[in-house]
């Protein structure tokens, strides 16, 4: 239970990033601290100190690295390495292919995944430090935004969760500049009895509403 | 900045630690060897009361430290340690005891402190 927590606690610690796009060390700790957190949990003879040690200072080293990537450009460059172009101009470069290892079936299958069958209509595709590849297409092949057609697209705003699933969120209810008052008439007119009744309500700085009633047992 | 400074102060505070606690096993681990040399000491000579009355003293020092030992410490070694003093005290009970079961119990305490001690090869 307490290799548990502390596990969870450096997981938090490190941040969310962590959770979605690995770098090298970051996936270098992540993979260490798994198998030392483990250790303790299969060995009933490991003291816990032995488990919990190595993931405290894991963590401060990936904390401290983070900090000195974050500052140092250099020094992301060494750690975390640099993207690579893998297509400029509609033209595959061989060279960064055969460096980064990246098959030809590894490139189309990372532009199909984007919807993307034709290298040609390619201008660039960067090979990013976490694997990720990313794609951009000549301006021709990109999709046309209102502007480009000259329309005005509407002002959208962020939406905020009011109620969810029951419950009132009281700050966010503040942070969309309402009160309970208000909640209770917009409530009151859609016949709903009270916040427990509602499942989801979200209400955006224009006002706009989003409203699903609970579903009734059967 | 803050969150790197705690970091760096944790991963210099931790070998700091590491050798406060050494010490604290050098402590014990000396006062119970000297306890159990007393115990030694006191059966050859015949005193086999006072030597197991002196061993039992070292037995309940061994035990209060039961909590920290199961934290800090392989327990396989923490139980060598224990099954050595109980083998003593059975021994020691029957009114003899051999001194080498006071030299394994020795043996066990000294491994305690050897496995805690770093070394170039658990450095590495």
């Amino acid at each position: 239970m307490i290799v548990f927590l502390t596990l969870l606690l450096a997981m938090r610690l490190m941040g969310k990033r962590q959770l979605g796009e690995l770098e090298i060390s970051e996936l270098v700790v992540a993979v260490l601290i798994s198998n030392f957190a483990a250790h303790p949990l299969q060995d009933i003879s490991v003291p816990l100190m032995n488990g919990i040690m190595p993931i405290i200072i894991l963590l401060c080293c990936e904390i401290i690295i983070a900090g000195i990537v974050l500052k140092s450009t250099r020094a992301r460059a060494i750690i975390c390495g640099k993207p690579s172009i893998l297509v400029s101009n509609g033209k595959i470069d061989q060279q960064q292919m055969l460096k980064n290892r990246f098959t030809l079936d590894e490139l189309a299958e990372e532009l199909r995944n984007q919807g993307i069958l034709d290298i040609s209509t390619i201008q660039y595709a960067v090979l990013e430090t976490d694997g990720k590849l990313n794609v951009v297409q000549y301006p021709a092949e990109r999709p046309v935004s209102p502007s480009q057609l000259g329309l005005e697209a509407p002002n959208t705003t962020y939406p905020i969760i009011v109620i969810n699933n029951g419950h009132l969120l009281d700050r966010n209810l503040r942070l969309t500049g309402r009160d309970e008052n208000w909640l209770k008439a917009e409530l009151k007119r859609r016949k709903v009895r009270g916040v427990s009744d509602v499942y989801y309500m979200t209400v955006d700085t224009q006002g706009n509403i989003y409203f699903a009633e609970k579903e009734r047992k059967k | 900045m803050t969150k790197e400074l705690v970091a760096a102060a944790i991963l210099i505070l931790i070998p700091i630690a590491a050798f406060i606690n050494i010490g604290y096993i050098e402590r014990t681990t000396d006062y119970l060897m000297e306890q159990i040399d007393s115990a030694s000491e006191q059966m050859l000579s015949g005193d086999t009361d006072s030597a197991s009355e002196t061993l039992e003293n070292a037995y309940a020092e061994w035990q209060s430290h039961d909590r920290y030992a199961h934290i800090m410490l392989r327990h396989d070694e923490v139980v060598a340690v224990s099954e050595a003093f109980s083998d003593l005290r059975s021994e020691l009970q029957g009114g003899d005891a051999s001194p080498v079961l006071f030299e394994a119990l020795r043996e066990r305490l000294r491994g305690l402190l050897e496995m805690e001690l770093p070394s170039f090869e658990s450095v590495l």
